[in-house]
């Protein structure tokens, strides 16, 4: 018998294609990077250290919800939704029986902010993939269909270079959203992604081929130049 | 016929208005002669006297053995452009005149150095656009890739990689209207003509389509290119050619997470094509639908990318040096002087070291000319370091008096 989290893996690979994970992740890197060239680019350190999370953070929601609608024809939908104050939104990705969304958390252990949207995620979660799990609190429901698999993909950055994730995962929530119950490592899996794209760019031999002089081409004494 | 100025040839002076993007009624005015003096002095009925004669060369910037020389070698290939629009037919001649220059250059410096030998896989030579499928253009484009050993990801120079393989590239300064301007000369060297006023994502976009047309359409027909259907055929090809070539299927497609204006512009900075490109690619590879194409060209348009899109201002342009190189090779190894330079080649060192891309008064080892940006290619300074913006105040309508008023007047 596969285990909980053998089972949510399995899950999720049946639900999303591996195509639409690259491009998450690669959306990942580059906005990591983007966020990152921007604040320096345009403020002093100090006003850029708090923007350049709010940009790479809009970026990677906007980005989610573009990936989604390239595989559109494999059933992907991402959709910008209110949180439960209506003050923030978040956005969750659909593809089959699995929903997303995106967070960034400081260490690769730790757990996502406490936020009522994932927790009623992982709570629609519970009742039906893990529903042997005892729940401890009341599970909240909700009126569009439920899907079968909550994941969360989680990221965060470098000690001392925020201009690239320390890890992206992707990582599924028990009912209670207080423990990950399973994990994809997306530098495992894309392995070959990521040294592309830190790769320095191959310079292309800007040096031009010697030309020489013909054979017969007789040399005369130095004179005077000019026209 | 009128005694002058001997041996002054006529359609020299045809040659050097269309040069200079004039026509020959403002040369007359310029001169403060009769437009029908101009028009004898071109077709050979009246040679100009020696004062007008002095005042042509000096109008024209021309020295005066321009006038009075042999014939340039004119090649009779196909000539390539980008649009056979009828109203492009001035800024099209005047290419064609600088085309013929420049071959002329080549085949002076040829004499005393040995350029690249041209080096491309050989293609099949198709007569007839339509036997051209777009399975047939990508195989081209990842054919002469390997053959060139740039691998699959961005070219990188690919000013010198034309000109490490037998290419002559150089830029010059065309009308805004006009792009480039190509074709192989009787000898089979291919030459390649570029707006130096492009950005350098765009000046590789010409580049790019120049060289499919070089491979895809040496063998076609001439009358082919004057035909409006088969004209848009061989252009779309020539497109088609070029996306290709700069961004192979393959290694594009990971690169393009998604299909939006945003994340294209993050690739423009590793593929240093323009977007517009890009877009078309995404097309051609069936990966964005017609509809959204379209959504893309809108929001292109609405962002004001038709006229310049971002990075275009941080993408470094390539130089020409291969004809610059040359030269500077004959003058230090003392095969040619610098005056003998300009007496084999009557034309003005301007237009020598504009062609060959020599920097500015090495010929004449005068003070760079300092010359007047176009208005249309001045660019504004950047937001981060414009201190103060004028502000726009736009010129009051006035309208045309009527007929009624006119007459009134009067």
């Amino acid at each position: 018998m596969e285990s909980r989290e053998e089972s949510a893996v399995n899950q999720f690979y049946e639900s999303v294609p591996k195509q639409l994970l690259r491009d998450l992740f690669v959306s990942v890197l580059t906005n990591y990077q983007q966020a990152d060239k921007f604040t320096k680019e345009n403020y002093p350190w100090q006003e850029g250290l708090p923007i350049r999370g709010y940009k790479r953070r809009a970026d990677i929601e906007v980005d989610i919800r573009a990936v989604a609608a390239k595989y559109f024809n494999d059933g992907a939908k991402a959709e910008a939704e209110p949180n439960c104050t209506g003050g923030w939104y978040h956005t969750v990705l659909r593809v089959g029986e699995v929903a997303m969304v995106a967070s960034k958390v400081r260490n690769r252990k730790s757990m996502v902010n406490k936020s009522l949207f994932m927790h009623k995620l992982a709570a629609d979660n519970a009742q039906i993939e893990f529903s042997f799990v005892r729940t401890k609190k009341k599970v909240v429901r909700i009126d569009r269909p439920a899907p079968k698999l909550t994941a969360v993909l989680v990221h965060g950055y470098k000690k001392g270079d925020k201009s690239r994730p320390d890890f992206v995962l992707i990582r599924f929530p028990d009912e209670e959203c207080k423990n990950w119950i399973g994990t994809i490592d997306l530098f495992a899996v894309f392995r070959e992604v990521l040294v592309n794209f830190y790769a320095k760019p191959m310079v292309a031999a800007d040096r031009i081929k010697a030309v020489r002089l013909r054979k017969n081409v007789i040399k005369k004494e130095s004179e005077g130049e000019g026209a | 016929m009128k005694s002058g100025v001997p041996g002054f040839r006529g359609p020299y002076l045809t040659e050097a208005i269309e040069c200079r993007g004039l026509s020959s009624a403002s040369l007359a005015d310029l001169l403060g002669i009769s437009r029908s003096a101009v028009s004898h002095y071109e077709t050979g009925l009246h040679t100009p006297s020696p004062e007008v004669f002095e005042k042509i060369c000096k109008t024209l910037n021309l020295p005066p053995s321009f006038f009075t020389r042999p014939s340039f070698p004119v090649s009779q290939e196909v000539v390539f452009f980008r649009s056979m629009n009828p109203a492009m037919k001035v800024p099209q001649r005047k290419a064609l005149r600088r085309l013929e220059w420049l071959q002329a250059i080549t085949g002076y410096v040829r004499a005393y150095v040995e350029l690249h030998d041209l080096d491309f896989p050989k293609f099949s030579s198709f007569k007839d656009p339509i036997e051209i499928s777009d399975s047939e253009i990508e195989s081209c484009a990842l054919r002469l890739r390997a053959a060139w050993g740039i691998g699959s990801g961005p070219v990188g120079n690919l000013v010198r990689i034309l000109e490490n393989n037998g290419f002559i590239v150089a830029y010059d300064d065309f009308d805004s209207t006009m792009d480039g301007v190509s074709c192989f000369d009787d000898e089979g060297i291919p030459f390649i003509i570029v707006s130096r006023s492009s950005w350098a994502a765009q000046a590789r976009e010409d580049l790019a389509y120049a060289l499919g047309h070089l491979i895809l359409h040496r063998y076609v027909e001439k009358s082919r290119f004057g035909i409006n259907r088969d004209f848009a055929i061989l252009r779309r090809q020539a497109f088609r050619f070029a996306a290709a070539f700069l961004m192979p299927e393959e290694s594009f497609c990971l690169d393009v997470y998604a299909h939006t204006l945003d994340a294209l512009r993050l690739q423009k900075a590793k593929w240093k094509v323009p977007i517009g490109l890009m877009v078309r690619r995404l097309q051609d590879l069936d990966l964005i639908d017609a509809e959204q194409a379209k959504k893309l060209w809108i929001n292109r348009s609405r962002r004001g990318w038709r006229t310049e899109e971002p990075l275009d201002h941080d993408i470094p342009k390539e130089e020409c040096r291969l004809l610059a190189e040359s030269i500077k090779l004959m003058v230090d190894e003392s095969a040619q002087s610098k005056s003998e330079l300009l007496y084999a080649l009557p034309l003005s060192d301007r237009d020598i070291e504009t062609l060959t891309g020599l920097p500015t008064g090495y010929i004449s080892d005068s003070m760079p000319v300092v010359s007047i940006i176009p208005p249309e290619k001045r660019t504004a300074p950047s937001r981060s370091n414009s201190g103060d913006k004028g502000q726009l105040i736009s010129f009051p309508t006035r309208n045309a008096p009527t007929k009624e008023k006119r007459r009134k007047i009067n």
